[in-house]
Parts: C-alpha cells; structure tokens; sequence
C-alpha cells in the first residue's frame, strides 16, 4: 500500500496543526508525488529553509515511499491572512464564458 | 534548449510562411466541408485574457457538438486576436540593465543596435529565454518585444510566433537571420558555452581513498554556486532540476553542477547528498557553503525578491 493523499493529510495535520492544509497527489492517484500548501503556526519565526525542514520532517515516514514532494506554501496564519486580499482582488488570468450553441450550415 | 531553438532546428520558416493557407482559402475549406442533414450546433467558448492579448480582447475556440447525427469533424478554428508584433512596445536591453521579462510562455523578438529584426522565438518561460539570449549574444541584442500566451500547449505558442512572422514579412521584411534555416546562431552557440559537470571521481575503474562525503564537502566549500540535479546542465532529468536550472540561468549567475545520475563518476552521490544536507530531495542548491534549498525554495525566494540578495558579492 502506497502513501495516499490522506495519510499526508493525517499526518501534516497532527503534527502541525494547520489552520489551512492543501494536499495534491500529482501523480495520478498512485500516490509517488504530492504537491502541499500548509498554514501553521509551527513556522512562526522560521526562515523558508526551516519551514521545509518541518514539513519534511513531519513527513519523514512518507517520505521513504514519495518520489517528489512540492511544497508551494509553507505561511503562517498572518501571512496567509495578509495574503487574501491581495489574491482575492488579483483578476484571473483567464476567464470562461460559455455562449449559445451556433448552428453550421 | 526551448521551444524556439526547437522550432528553428526543425523546419524551415519559409516553408511555414507558404504553408499556411489565405484567410480567404481557410474560409472556401471550411464552407466547403460537408454536414448531416440534422445540422449539428457548435458551441463557442471564449477565452479573455489581458495579460496575454491587452484589455478587452479574447480569441475563441469553436469545437463541433454532435447531436444525434454523425458529421464530418470540422477542423478546430481558431481566432486569436494577439496584438500584432508592429503594436508591441520594444524593450530597450542595452541602457536597461536589469529588464523586466514575464516568467511564462509567449513569443518574443530581438532586434539589434540598427533595429533590425534578428530572431523571433517562443518559449514557455520568456524570461529564461531572453536572459540567455542576452548572456550569449550580446551584440545581437539591443532590444526586444514580448508577448505572454496563456495557453501553454505548443500549438498555441506555434500558432502565435506563425503570427508575427507572417506579419514581419507581409510587412516587406525578410525573415530574421536566426529562423533562417541552417542558421544556428541563437542555439548552437548556447550548447557550446555549457559548462561541463563536475565529476567526483575519474571514472568507475578508480576506487575512492576518501570518503564520497570529503569531496562533496570540499566541493560545496570551494565553489560559489553549487547545484546537485540529475541530468546535466543541458539535459536536467527532472522538472524540479529544470526549476533550479532555469532559475539560476535567470539569475546570471555563475555556477556548477553535479549529476547525482551519473554514477561513473558520481558513485552513491544520489543518497549521500540527501544525508551531508539532511535533506530528502533532489535538486539541492549550496551557495557559498551553505544549503540553500531545493525547487520551491527557490521558486519562493524569487517571488519573494530574496533571490537577489542570496547571490551578490
């Protein structure tokens, strides 16, 4: 049985206690590679080197049997709170509108 | 080597340019094609995009809905309105020196000191693009204009660098000396100038006298800028290796690498790394003796602005 996105989940969340946790198996579904976005207040007052250091640690066990772990976030509560807004009002960069069916003739 | 140097290594621009069929001629194909009697509907999506096309612009895709009838598959039309290549605002390189380029896929166009058009590439990370060009050809390039396309797919990059080459020669001008073909300027002379690897040990025939971890130690101490991926400098063998890689070409940094592939040279070095750092991945970036990180690390630091700081002196 390989590593699966909620034994990341289980994990990341009893040793850090997130207030925000985004796990991704990005390989597929077989559970080689994950990309994370975690929010805790574990990092507070860390640099960026340490607060992978933490997350790569929680994850010591899963990581024997992971291929590649991407961490895209690694924010304490404030950050990812001063962050919102500024994503929020940030225009999508693509947009989707679906129009009425046209006819070929 | 980027979609460009792909593209120019592979085909010839003139045959593209002949190639590619007259509004007139796509619109008589496309009337002609013929349909079921139950006239089957098509959807159109739109797409709006102002960083790749300016404000208020979109291009459409038209795809066919089957509705209980079987028709002959229309190919797939596409109208894209990207601003033309004469509308773009040119970059100036040479008094600016430190330009700012966006990190995702387009076109872009070099021109040199007299204003002549000297390349017209695409890429998925323009910026890394033109800091190579600028790096190994600095002669050739005075200043230059960009287009971002949000769509990553190839076809679309293609479709856009069709665009302004068509328009460059509509427009009475000849193809840019770097699309010409047989001309490898703008790729040849970046394969030349890679730096080798570093290899730890002569070759698999000569047995260490010192622990693997006393060269890796020395090596890291030694040198500036030290980056373990797997692949080589011009073949990285993994997207998180490519990361490091286009990152610090983007930076203009000197530096080195090691393959942790390469176990000829490099024996056990894929998990001896992962120990002398306590770190579990590869790639892994040491600048100046100290572990810096590895992809993300460094995809925050230069979202952050950190990565400027990281490398001075």
């Amino acid at each position: 049985m390989g590593v699966t996105r909620e034994g990341v989940e289980a994990t990341l969340t009893s040793k850090l206690q997130p207030t925000y946790l985004e796990v991704i198996d990005t390989s597929g579904g077989c559970g080689a590679s994950f990309a994370v976005a975690i929010v805790s207040s574990a990092f507070e007052g860390k640099r960026l080197l340490e607060r992978h250091r933490i997350v790569n640690t929680a994850l010591a066990e899963e990581m024997k049997s992971i291929h590649a772990l991407s961490i895209s976030k690694a924010l304490t509560p404030k950050q990812w709170n001063d962050q919102q807004p500024a994503e929020e009002q940030k225009a999508p960069a693509a947009e989707v509108q679906e129009h009425p069916a046209t006819a070929v003739v | 080597m980027d979609m460009a140097s792909a593209m120019a290594s592979s085909r010839s621009v003139l045959a593209l340019a002949r190639s590619t069929p007259s509004p007139s001629a796509s619109a008589s194909s496309t009337s002609g094609v013929a349909v079921a009697a139950a006239a089957p509907s098509l959807r159109a999506v739109r797409f709006s995009s102002a960083a790749a096309f300016g404000s208020g612009t979109s291009w459409t895709i038209k795809r066919p809905v089957l509705r209980g009838a079987t028709m002959h598959r229309v190919r797939d039309v596409v109208s894209c309105s990207l601003k033309k290549l004469a509308e773009v605002e040119l970059t100036d390189l040479t008094n600016n020196p430190s330009p700012s380029f966006p990190a995702a896929p387009g076109i872009y166009a070099v021109y040199d000191k007299a204003g002549d058009l000297q390349y017209i590439g695409l890429s998925r990370r323009v910026s890394a693009s033109l800091q190579s060009h600028m790096r190994e050809l600095p002669e050739l390039c005075a200043s230059a204009k960009f287009a971002v396309v949000d769509a990553p797919e190839r076809a679309a990059l293609t479709d856009a660098w069709k665009s302004w080459m068509e328009e460059h020669i509509n427009q009475g001008g000849n193809v840019p000396p770097g699309n010409v073909s047989g001309n490898t300027t703008w790729t040849a002379r970046k394969a030349r100038a890679a730096k080798p690897e570093i290899k730890l040990t002569p070759g698999a025939h000569v047995k260490l006298n010192v622990p693997i971890e006393t060269l890796i130690d020395k090596v890291v101490k030694d040198l500036k800028v030290v980056a373990f991926i797997k692949g080589t400098r011009t073949s990285p063998q993994c997207g998180f290796s490519h990361r490091v890689l286009t990152i610090l070409n983007e930076q203009g940094v000197d530096y080195e690498v090691l393959n942790v592939l390469d176990e000829d040279h490099n024996p056990g070095l894929r998990e001896v790394i992962k120990k002398y750092s306590q770190w579990p991945t590869i790639p892994q970036l040491y600048v100046k003796g100290e572990f810096v990180g590895g992809a993300d690390v460094l995809d925050e630091m230069v979202q952050s602005g950190e990565i400027k700081d990281l490398f001075k002196n």
